[in-house]
């Protein structure tokens, strides 16, 4: 038996899982759920028209009147989304109030506003169905797409995704693609992009002064979190791995640039944590199941995380640690100091 | 906006399969590796059959053996990717060659000619019992067939393997 263990284990020698095999998972878990959703809001809207032909067809005893056709002018009232569908939301931490954002810019997430908070940059499909970063006002006018990327990735995700607009608005960072990412900056005047990392990297979020850029990846099999100039170079590593003990991703610095919080997940510390911007005094802020990106707000004194497992958003004190819950969905970031954008499901 | 607390249930539940994940993905990995002998279609399969864990988990959770349902499931859709690959065989389209380059590369893949020589059923056996340490009762489990056929299977894998890389037993 031994002898056979040890041809088995030449077999395998030097295979290395995804580092980021547990987010896919979570990931494909979330495409399949929408997909569900998707083909079920289809069939009940195929079934809801086909109910509605029946009876125009029967109860007309007029057959020289026109009939009722999808998407005429006299089909009633502007068809809403099918069921199951994430549809970006403000909600407004004090009134609870709901607003959906324009149609017109409704993308399937990444959203994140720019400084002056008049735009947002968002992720969204292209008449060809291939997932691009596109720009917008946020009154749903001036819809911009600024990637053109063709194609699927190998496992039909890998377009650019993770948008993040540069503290002086004139970039935006995103990763590209998701089965090798890096992390792309693009200057939004001149139209050029440029590389920044070359290790593999997501979910890139400027440092407040612009000059360089936080993001998480591997290093063997930890997962951390590390930092580049701008201007492209070697990452630092800042958090997780040996240094800490921890693995951490999704940072996301502080507005005044002194801080950075990250999920993190190991023997000590799990949910939220924060780090000086350095990386150093490494803290847990909250306890919680493993969540997606946090967001700081504008004001420095809460963050906003979405528990995975089950889509739920809230926000945590920063000085007390008290969290509050907002609502389902996914939080992808803040309008201002008391509105949040929110994928809401529906 | 309502204050709550955090749901204990939930905590757990996200936490139990991502340790389940953490302890097994690896693993479940390699196996995989060895019966198809495509890491990127290993990947695929082990991540599908994560995913459809997670979708269950619930339930998946409180059986007496989450480790054992998830390699009938990976096995389950090992079985369907064979059935696919026949299909695309027929219609002749190559699948994508994956290059394996490195220093042991030619070794590790006169074990990977070696295990893809074997039949599915012997390789699985081999696999479940002489990688993963599972006993026969477990690989019966997992392959639906009875452990005296898993031995047999065993057996003639352990030595046509032998045979196929020239090692003497």
């Amino acid at each position: 038996l031994s002898d056979t263990r040890e041809l088995l284990r030449r077999g395998v020698e030097g295979f290395e899982p995804m580092p980021d095999a547990f987010e896919r998972v979570l990931a494909r878990r979330d495409r399949k759920r929408r997909n569900q959703r998707i083909t079920a809001g289809v069939v009940g809207i195929a079934v809801f028209v086909a109910a509605v032909w029946i009876v125009t067809s029967v109860g007309s005893v007029d057959r020289t009147q026109t009939p009722a056709v999808p998407g005429g002018a006299e089909t009633g009232p502007t068809p809403t989304p099918p069921a199951g569908i994430r549809v970006p939301y403000l909600v407004d931490l004090n009134t609870g109030e709901q607003t959906p954002l324009p149609t017109s810019i409704a993308g399937v997430g990444g959203y994140s506003v720019s400084p002056d908070g008049t735009m947002v940059a968002y992720v969204s499909d292209d008449d060809e169905g291939a997932g691009q970063v596109y720009i917008a006002s946020l009154d749903g006018t001036d819809v911009q797409q600024v990637t053109h990327f063709r194609g699927s990735g190998m496992r039909g995700a890998g377009l650019p995704d993770f948008p993040d607009w540069s503290p002086d608005g004139a970039a935006i960072a995103y990763v590209f693609p998701l089965e090798d990412p890096n992390v792309f900056v693009l200057d939004l005047a001149t139209g050029e992009t440029s590389q920044v990392t070359n290790e593999g990297a997501l979910h890139p979020r400027f440092s407040p002064d612009g000059t360089s850029i936080v993001y998480w990846g591997t290093r063997g099999d930890d997962v951390v979190v590390r930092s580049v100039p701008v201007t492209g170079g070697k990452g630092t590593l800042l958090v997780g791995g040996g240094k800490n003990d921890v693995h951490a991703s999704f940072p996301t610095f502080s507005p005044d640039g002194s801080a950075l919080a990250v999920r993190c997940s190991g023997p000590r510390l799990r949910g939220i944590c924060i780090a000086d911007a350095d990386g150093t005094n490494l803290r847990e802020l909250v306890s919680v199941p493993p969540v997606y990106a946090p967001e700081w707000s504008p004001d420095g004194t809460r963050i906003a995380y979405t528990i995975w497992a089950d889509d739920r958003v809230f926000v945590v004190d920063v000085a007390t640690g008290e969290t509050t819950f907002v609502d389902e969905g996914r939080v992808d970031d803040w309008l201002d100091d008391h509105t949040l954008i929110i994928m809401r499901t529906e | 906006m309502r204050d709550v607390t955090l749901p204990t249930e939930a905590q757990t539940a996200a936490r139990d399969f991502e340790s389940f994940f953490l302890a097994e993905y690896r693993s479940l990995c390699q196996a995989l590796l060895l019966l198809v002998g495509d890491a990127f279609e290993a990947e695929e399969i082990a991540q599908e059959t994560m995913t459809r864990i997670l979708e269950r988990w619930d339930r998946v959770g409180a059986m007496d053996s989450p480790t054992g349902y998830a390699y009938r499931t990976a096995l389950n859709l090992q079985r369907k990717r064979i059935r696919r690959l026949a299909v695309r065989a027929r219609h002749r389209v190559a699948p994508v060659p994956v290059d394996d380059i490195g220093p042991e590369a030619g070794d590790r893949q006169d074990v990977r000619r070696a295990l893809a020589s074997l039949p599915e059923g012997q390789r699985a056996a081999l696999i479940l019992v002489d990688w993963l340490d599972m006993d026969t009762e477990e690989a019966g489990r997992a392959l639906g067939i009875e452990p005296a056929s898993v031995r047999v299977r065993l057996h003639r894998a352990r030595s046509s393997l032998r045979d196929a890389l020239e090692v003497k037993p």
